[in-house]
């Protein structure tokens, strides 16, 4: 009895580790998108009359850029709330 | 109540969800783009009869113009013509009233002339009847005598006929 | 304070019939795509040729912004085929359903079934479009090119596309809905804690009323909720056009 609450504490805490770890994912959309919204300003500048097109697809590209965060959010929701590994013990 | 984990997938929902975007699909075909599709449709084909109706009058309105144009050549060509003909007859008549006039002119002339012989012949006999008077009075008065007329009668033409010769 | 962050309530639930049970998420798309139909009919209701009301000029609009997307992202020949209703109807449930939780409910976008049952019929529509523009043969093929030994990774390419769209669509209004909750719950405790430091009965009163928790989520929840249930809408439907456009692509 006294060790499995041992080890789901365990497992909680190294699944909030996980979940904290699981976001550094988040850099790597934050640093493209910087950089998608950074190109489209410099073309906006150039081309203010292609404003409308640019807006629309530095959305879509970000929106795709994005994924790959999200998946590592989703991860680190699954590990939060959903608590898939506390069912092992 | 019971609640679904927070990522969790239940066939149910998806199968639900599929079946209400195909219902949402075909309810926005048949109560949005149907209806507001025809209505472009016939808002477009409008337009297009009034385009066609614009044409049909610029169309109309040249062929007008161009009849009358024609009209207006031919009047002007018909005008000539009656000008032309007109001073044509009017020369004809001018040159035939000239011919008129010259030969009444003639005829007149003619008559005045065969007046003046007659007037003439006239005077000449009856110079020719005074003449033989007074010749009769200058020949008693000559001879101191009467002349029987009648049995001088033959000297006395002769006479006048001498006369008349002379003058 | 006590955050529970779960998913849709299960309202009715048959174990017996294959699993079956009617959820939240259903009931309130059901009432969403209520209201969008409700919204089709009035726009729709007694047209003219020469537009008299401004319903009419309204769903013009509409049909023309959706015909005009499709026609530059597909091209001209999908605009007389369902692609334009469905692309039509895709943004209405998608947005619809994530501004739903705008007044209270739960957005049904926030649960996986929803945005993963719509990418499958996605990947549907891709695969046949892929199959008649190849032929069953061609399509068979594709995936062993540009080397046989590429056939596992195409097949995981393949099937990323719609568990891709559909992680995107519900990570963003999840993680929305996480974070709303979570600063709800924070604001709630924060004024809890504030105002119980008033003396005696005022301070008890007040602090069971979560004051700092009226104005501060409206703000995060015209980002969360306005703007991203929008942009997500458009996304999913920029790429809904884009794949099946490009499966279709050979035939012209």
């Amino acid at each position: 009895m006294e060790t499995s609450i041992l080890a789901k504490a365990i497992v909680c805490g190294c699944s909030a580790l996980g979940a904290g770890v699981a976001m550094i994912g988040g850099l790597g959309p934050g640093i493209g998108e910087g950089y998608a919204v950074g190109k489209a300003l410099e073309s906006m500048a150039r081309q203010p009359e292609m404003r409308g097109t640019l807006t629309t697809t530095m959305f879509m590209g970000c929106a795709v850029a994005e994924t790959t965060g999200l998946y590592s959010l989703i991860i680190a929701l699954l590990l939060l709330f959903v608590n898939p590994f506390t069912g092992l013990f | 109540m019971e609640v679904q984990a927070f990522i969790s997938i239940a066939p149910w929902t998806m199968i639900f969800q599929i079946i209400n975007l195909l219902i949402l699909m075909v309810a926005f075909k048949k109560l949005l783009f149907k209806p507001v599709c025809a209505i472009l449709e016939k808002r477009k084909a409008e337009i297009e009869g009034h385009y066609q109706q614009a044409e049909e009058a610029e169309r109309s309105a040249r062929t007008l113009q161009k009849t009358y144009e024609e009209r207006m050549a031919g009047a002007r060509e018909e005008a000539d013509r009656v000008i032309r003909t007109a001073t044509e007859s009017a020369n004809a008549m001018s040159a035939g009233i000239v011919d008129d006039a010259r030969a009444q002119a003639e005829q007149i002339r003619r008559r005045a002339e065969t007046e003046i012989e007659l007037e003439r012949r006239k005077a000449f006999d009856e110079v020719k009847g005074e003449l033989s008077g007074i010749a009769l009075d200058i020949a008693q008065q000559v001879i101191e005598r009467e002349v029987d007329p009648k049995d001088h009668e033959a000297f006395i033409d002769d006479f006048i006929k001498n006369v008349g010769e002379a003058s | 304070m006590d955050i529970d962050v779960t998913g849709a309530r299960i309202l009715i639930s048959k174990p017996e019939w294959g699993g079956f049970m009617l959820t939240e998420t259903v009931v309130v798309t059901w009432c969403v795509m209520a209201v969008l139909i409700g919204v089709c009919f009035v726009l729709t209701r007694n047209l003219q040729v020469h537009p008299q009301t401004k319903r009419q000029v309204i769903a013009e609009q509409l049909v023309g912004a959706i015909q005009n997307l499709v026609r530059t992202t597909m091209g001209e020949r999908f605009l007389s085929t369902w692609y334009v209703p469905f692309i039509g109807a895709l943004f209405a449930l998608s947005a619809g359903c994530s501004l739903s939780s705008m007044v209270g409910a739960y957005a049904p976008t926030s649960d996986l079934s929803t945005v993963l049952g719509w990418a499958l019929l996605v990947f549907v529509l891709i695969t046949f479009n892929k199959l008649r523009s190849n032929g069953p043969l061609g399509y068979l093929k594709s995936y062993t090119e540009p080397i046989p030994i590429m056939t596992p990774f195409n097949i995981i390419g393949e099937i990323a596309t719609p568990v891709s769209m559909a992680f995107r669509h519900f990570g963003n209004i999840a993680s929305g809905s996480v974070i709303t909750a979570l600063i709800y719950g924070g604001l709630s405790a924060l004024s809890g804690m504030v105002l119980g430091l008033l003396p005696g009965a005022l301070g008890d009163a007040l602090s069971h009323i979560p004051i700092f928790a009226a104005g501060i989520p409206a703000v995060l929840s015209l980002y969360f909720d306005l703007f991203s249930s929008f942009l997500q809408a458009f996304i999913f439907c920029m790429l809904t056009m884009v794949y099946v456009s490009d499966a279709a692509g050979g035939a012209e």
